[in-house]
């Protein structure tokens, strides 16, 4: 039994610890998918999750703070957008920029707001963990799937995803463009406007992200994190796919942090041998000729 | 190609200037002056001879991890597990001043040597995987940078650990890069010899990228795989050697960093960011050496004096992060200044 129980807070604290991710990725699937790439994950990540802080420290409503982290990311989103793709810009190197961008924007307010400290306060009222019906009382169950509403969320978007994706004219499109902007334009796919919509609604997802986390942890710090740079080498693959890619390597983090219990020293060497373990997906998706990346940022109309 | 080079320099310039410009309306916009923080800024960091110090101190590591960058974009290659070589510098250099004893001088060399070595190795696992099985550089290396964090905790918690499990003991006075001299010159700033190693990189690496074979190869199958391939250039060997320099000048600003600098190495969770700021510092200086130099001057200069500025004024360091980033940007889109010199040109003919 103890076995059992074990199991069940092992994969509870899965799921718990692969929401964030699941909602990068996501952003990350959208942009990428319409040929943007997109390194500045991290960055907006940290402003969904810095203005999530504020906005629900202030108004008490985690709900609203979901909101204006959705909002702040896709603003932030915008220029990352305009550069790559109405000037043409390295991408990788407009990424990079916003990455830095959203880091000290982030904490340069923080700081304000907070007399000069380098996070936030506590957030007082944080997302609680809900159970769906009368599931809550099932043993092993229960305990997996009583979870915060915002991991339900991400299983939801993921399935959205997916659809909308795979299985609408729009979702066709935006695969189109990322995949051959010249061929889509050809068949009068309006490329541009297609991509920036991609990135600021990949954006979007990306940013409930560090909202989910300051829940988890109540204190809350930008410093940047594994989680925006660990999504982003899931960015090349299927939605549905990706999140399993997620979920194990959460697994694995989880394990982790539970070597004590299992009479094993605490090291993060653990670290290592997950990231080796991705080591051979990314050899078989990585299988995209020497320069990878996507060609849209040199896409020009003629 | 001169004018092409004075355009692109011209746009970096007008970049740094619309950066700090725009950084001045957003501290005016949060209610801060600007003009005082500026100038509290700069007297952060040219105020005395020790703050000067202190400045070179921290550029120094930002050369050799711009370098390292820029060096790998020259060649095509998108490094960005700079942070992870250098770390690996870091731990190679420590490890070897504390675990042998070797007369000052030839201990010195040893502890860089192999900290490059190290590095370039390190590096040159994400170049072979390129080379051979063309997996991506930009995802190997971000992988390869946890794992160097967790070797490195690894490595100090079990091996090199002193009395605290946490951090390693002191470098050993038969190690250390530190000049006592020069330190005495800058009123008791950490100075070291990296500054003085990481201007002879800059020279070499200079002089292989354009002088040399070697350099010419590097460039040519950056610029164009299949026809440097053609040309009867083999791809795999100048990918996988680009990595290894690259990463081999990392771990030497690792090693300059440890032994000069900090003196031991300890346990941290999270990176140490140098290898990052690298990549800014990289972009600003346009992937030229010598434009690191000015770039790594700058991005480091302006984060150290932005620590007065913090102290005296209460302005967060950040704006410099923020400054920096508008900078990345405009230089990346440079079309934008493009555009924006073109119209003050036009209507300057029409004044005219």
């Amino acid at each position: 039994m103890s076995t059992l129980i074990i199991i069940g807070t092992i994969l509870s604290n899965t799921l718990l610890y692969a929401t964030p991710l699941i909602f990068a990725a996501l952003g990350g699937v959208f942009s990428e998918r319409s040929g943007v790439v997109n390194i500045g994950l991290e960055g907006l990540m940290t402003i969904g999750a810095f203005s999530a802080a504020v906005t629900t420290i202030d108004s008490g409503s985690p709900w609203l703070g979901l909101v204006v982290a959705m909002v702040a990311g896709a603003i932030f989103a915008i220029p990352h957008a305009i550069a790559s793709i109405s000037f043409q810009a390295d991408q990788v190197v407009s990424g990079v920029a916003l990455n830095f961008l959203g880091g000290g924007i982030a904490l340069f307010l923080t700081k304000m707001l907070f007399n000069g400290a380098a996070q936030t306060q506590t957030v007082e009222q944080p997302f609680t963990k809900v159970s769906v019906g009368g599931i809550s009382n099932v043993p092993i169950l229960g305990d997996i799937l009583t979870a915060y509403p915002t991991t339900y969320l991400a299983i939801i978007l993921v399935v959205l995803t997916y659809v909308l994706l795979y299985k609408t004219p729009w979702g066709l499109r935006l695969r189109s463009v990322g995949e051959h902007p010249r061929a889509a334009d050809t068949l009068g796919i309006n490329v541009y406007s297609g991509d920036h919509q991609r990135c600021a609604g990949g954006n979007r997802r990306r940013v409930h992200v560090h909202r989910d986390h300051q829940q988890l942890y109540v204190q809350h710090d930008f410093r940047p994190r594994v989680y925006g740079v660990g999504c982003n080498d899931f960015r090349k693959m299927a939605p549905i796919r990706c999140d399993v890619g997620l979920f194990i390597l959460w697994f694995c983090d989880f394990l982790g942090s539970y070597q004590p219990d299992f009479g094993v020293d605490t090291l993060r060497s653990q670290r290592m041998v997950e990231y080796a373990a991705v080591y051979p997906d990314h050899t078989s998706t990585g299988r995209r000729g020497w320069a990878g990346g996507s060609a849209s940022c040199r896409w020009k109309t003629i | 190609l001169k004018l092409v080079a004075r355009s692109q320099i011209f746009i970096t310039l007008v970049a740094i200037l619309l950066g700090l410009l725009i950084g001045a309306l957003f501290l005016l916009v949060m209610g801060y002056d600007p003009m005082e923080a500026y100038s509290s800024l700069f007297s952060g960091m040219f105020g005395n001879m020790y703050n000067i110090g202190e400045m070179i101190q921290t550029v120094t590591p930002l050369i050799f991890t711009g370098l390292s960058v820029a060096f790998a974009f020259r060649t095509g290659l998108f490094n960005i597990g700079v942070e992870g070589q250098y770390i690996f510098g870091q731990l190679a250099a420590i490890a070897v001043a504390t675990k042998l004893s070797l007369p000052a001088g030839i201990h010195q060399l040893a502890a860089v040597a192999i900290a490059m070595v190290a590095g370039g190795l390190y590096a040159g696992i994400a170049g072979v995987l390129k080379a051979k099985l063309q997996v991506h550089e930009v995802i190997t290396t971000i992988m390869l940078n946890y794992i160097a964090l967790g070797i490195s905790n690894y490595m100090i918690r079990t091996v090199l650990h002193g009395n605290t499990t946490d951090r390693t003991p002191p470098v050993p006075d038969s190690a250390t890069l530190h000049l006592g001299w020069l330190s005495d010159l800058f009123s008791g700033a950490r100075m070291n010899l990296g500054i003085f190693l990481a201007l002879v990189a800059v020279l070499v690496i200079s002089w292989i990228l354009n002088r040399t074979v070697l350099g010419y190869e590097l460039r040519a199958v950056g610029f164009n795989t299949f026809a440097s391939e053609y040309a009867g250039m083999s791809v795999a060997r100048n990918i996988t050697l680009s990595m290894v320099i690259s990463g081999m000048l990392a771990a030497l600003g690792g090693a300059v960093q440890t032994l000069g600098v900090t003196g031991y190495m300890p346990v941290s969770a999270e990176f140490t960011g140098v290898g990052f700021d690298g990549m800014a510092v990289a972009l600003i200086g346009n992937n030229n050496p010598f434009g690191v130099v000015l770039s790594a001057f700058l991005f480091g200069g302006l984060s150290y004096g932005s620590a007065t500025m913090q102290r005296d004024l209460g302005v967060p360091t950040e704006i410099i992060r923020i400054v920096m980033a508008i900078i990345i940007f405009l230089v990346a889109a440079n079309g934008i200044i493009r555009a924006l010199s073109r119209v003050l040109n036009r209507r300057g003919v029409r004044k005219s």
